[in-house]
């Protein structure tokens, strides 16, 4: 037996294998169903699970994993991309055990991603396990296994902060308006001219509250159309100065021969805005928006540089939050290790009693004649009272014993198989 | 020390401890905790007012032992207050600790024996004047420091230092709130609390100005802070140039109570 839990890991992810192998490896909703039902022979894997994500393909089996069927497990992981398992050992990964319980614990819990605490992964994985469960791949040994990775995904959500800033620099607009203005609600923003990542970002801000949407376009019919898509209203591009009354937030993604907005405009603007912040986020390159205007009062200007710093710090506040989550994963390998292995001696605790019982009974019969004449009251409280209360005593110390060591040792079957082998329980092995 | 007074005290010392770390760690649950353990302080520390209140039959508010410790009061009163609209962490890293040190103070100075008669006499319009002057200042303090956070957090975002205190510090819209709601309290009560004291001097002597020091530097505290109001609310004065009137009102509440402190009289708050 190579495993001692029989749960063997093997996989390829973001670092071990480039894009090229990656795309390869990924299996579509059909290939996992077929490579799923492929890899359970019920002989030396019972059960299975494929996660398959863009930045990894790891494969999850629980069973008397071997040699054998860790071979059978790089053939499947290729499958799909048609590699041998000679194509893909420079870039696979091998768990056992202990090892892949907390590798796929952080997994789940981001800890593994590309970047540190994105949220997709957790629903990547569930999915990976409703299609296990739906082809019939999964049972109970991995749904406990999955159930405590939801479980630790979850924990390290609240308890650490991992999750809380932004690192996409469409999403850092949302994140630097919270600190200039607290709630989005009710705030205005303006987009000038158009582009993806202004889009993204002027989308960010309306799903984070922001009341009303302005477009200005060099091209008025395109304002007009990118006005429809957001649900906004369109304004002249001409006097944007005049334009920027209203707003709170500017995100400026344009291309011209010179600023969009210069220093005095935004200057006027804010006499007649009374002097309301004004947070502008220039994204263009090279800059539309005079960076002279940032010396003003109130008036906070951000341009892809500084985006790309916010990130850069969150990414780094990330990893720092993930050291505490990394604490939370180990805690709950431990406790899952300590529930499995527990559950592991319940076989070996009814059978021990079983046979104590026997004992009890037998002897009980064999010598019945020498106890006299007895009423069926009597005899009644003797089989039903007193032998399974000498037996319960005996037992309970050998039961807690066993249970102590399963927690504690590092073998699954710990104290177990000498019990096994003391009471001649099934032949010494469980 | 009473044995209230030490309890007051182990709350606001335990919250103080709860309010840094919470702006260290980022943990909810630890500013949960430390606002709750500042809540019992809190009350503890409004029943010891009470008492003074029952035993002297006006407000603790003569000497600086007691104005320290009422000043600490009213910090955590308005820290409480602001709590229900604008639940901030870095406010109460800076609330807690000062309000555990005005107390702290409190309870080490020698308290004062003799009392002038002329604030025996008429309880009810020193408890109104004192009382709604130090609310005052209370509320100057809070805005001072959200003021404080306000200059730092505008440092850091003009500054693209997107770091640590950065992610820790309130949004300049919570401060800038902060600070214009503790003006328009704190104002309302300096104007009260200086008007309360003009009655009772001229219940006392018969005029209603005496050319002190203390009433010259009240003057230009409220005229400062009237400015603020008026300003804000004409030529939007908000956020930096806010945050600067904070700290040159709050400069001048200093200088008022140092007056204090030097002055003779019924307005004497010697000896410590």
């Amino acid at each position: 037996m190579l495993t001692d839990m029989g749960i063997l890991l093997l996989g390829v992810n973001h670092r071990t294998a480039p894009v090229h192998v990656r795309e390869q490896l990924a299996f579509g909703d059909t290939e996992l169903r077929t490579a799923l039902a492929d890899l359970v022979d019920r002989e030396t894997i019972d059960e299975a699970l494929i996660v398959s994500t863009c930045n990894r393909v790891e494969v999850i089996a629980a069973g008397s994993a071997d040699d054998a069927c860790l071979d059978r497990m790089m053939d499947v992981l290729g499958w799909s991309g048609g590699l041998s398992g000679v194509d893909l050992e420079e870039h696979i990964y091998v768990h056992r055990d202990l090892a892949a319980i907390r590798h796929l614990f952080r997994v789940a819990s981001s800890l593994d991603s590309m970047i540190v605490g994105e949220p997709q992964i957790l629903g990547q994985v569930r999915e990976a396990y409703r299609v296990g469960l739906d082809a019939g791949t999964v049972g109970r040994n991995l749904t406990t296994l999955m159930q405590s990775a939801f479980a630790t995904a979850k924990r390290v959500r609240t308890e650490t902060a991992i999750g809380f800033n932004a690192v996409s620099v469409s999403f850092v607009a949302v994140e630097l308006g919270r600190k200039i203005f607290g709630a989005l609600k009710d705030r205005v923003v303006l987009l000038i001219g158009a582009g993806e990542m202004a889009e993204l970002a002027v989308q960010h801000l309306v799903d984070s509250g922001v009341s009303g949407v302005l477009v200005a376009n060099r091209t008025h019919e395109r304002a007009e159309t990118l006005a429809g898509l957001h649900g906004a209203t369109a304004v002249e591009f001409e006097d944007l100065g005049t334009h920027l009354v209203e707003p709170d937030i500017v995100i400026c993604s344009t291309a011209a021969p010179d600023y969009v907005l210069r220093a005095a405009d935004v200057r006027v603007a804010q006499d007649r805005r009374r002097n309301r912040p004004l947070c502008i986020i220039d994204i263009s390159v090279p800059r539309q928006v005079d960076p002279a205007a940032a010396e003003l009062d109130n008036v906070f200007l951000f341009d892809m540089d500084d985006l790309q710093r916010v990130v850069g710090s969150n990414l780094k506040e990330r990893e720092r939050e993930a050291s505490l989550a990394e604490v939370i994963v180990d805690d709950e390998v431990s406790k899952y290790v300590g529930r499995v292995r527990t559950a592991d001696i319940g076989p070996t605790v009814t059978e021990l009693k079983e046979r104590l019982n026997d004992v009890a009974i037998g002897e009980y019969r064999r010598l019945r004649r020498r106890l006299g004449d007895l009423t069926p009251e009597q005899e009644e409280a003797i089989l039903s009272v007193l032998l399974p209360s000498i037996v319960n005593k005996i037992s309970h110390p050998m039961i807690a014993h066993m249970r102590d060591s399963a927690r504690r040792d590092g073998h699954a079957d710990g104290g177990v198989s000498i019990w096994r082998r003391i009471f001649g329980l099934g032949g010494g092995e469980q | 020390m009473t044995f209230l007074m030490t309890h007051i005290l182990a709350c606001y010392a335990a919250a103080t401890v709860g309010a840094i770390a919470t702006v260290v760690t980022k943990r909810q649950g630890l500013f949960t905790a430390a606002v709750v353990i500042m809540l019992v302080g809190f009350g503890l520390h409004s029943a010891d007012l009470t008492i003074h209140i029952v035993q002297d039959g006006h407000l603790p508010l003569y000497g600086a032992q007691e104005v320290c410790s009422f000043l600490g009061w009213s910090l955590v009163l308005y820290f409480l207050l602001v709590q229900l609209r604008f639940p901030t962490h870095a406010l109460a890293a800076l609330v807690f600790p000062t309000a555990l040190m005005l107390t702290l103070i409190s309870a080490i100075a020698p308290p004062i024996e003799t009392r002038p008669s002329s604030l025996t006499d008429d309880p009810v319009l020193f408890s109104f004047h004192a009382g709604l002057m130090l609310l005052a200042y209370g509320a100057f303090f809070t805005m001072f420091m959200a003021a404080l956070l306000y200059m730092t957090q505008e440092r850091e975002i003009k500054g693209k230092h997107f770091g640590a205190i950065f992610h820790r510090l309130p949004s300049l819209d919570t401060c800038d709130s902060i600070g214009f709601r503790s003006l328009a309290i704190g104002f309302v009560m300096l104007t009260a609390g200086i008007a309360f004291g003009m009655l009772w001097q001229y219940r006392r002597v018969g005029t209603l100005w005496t050319n002190t020091p203390i009433e010259l530097v009240a003057v230009c505290t409220w005229l400062v802070y009237f400015f603020l109001v008026h300003y804000r609310l004409t030529s939007g004065w908000r956020g930096r140039r806010a945050a600067i009137g904070a700290i040159v009102g709050f400069g001048l509440v200093v200088v008022s109570l140092t007056v204090l402190r030097f002055s003779t009289g019924f307005h004497s708050l010697s000896p410590w």
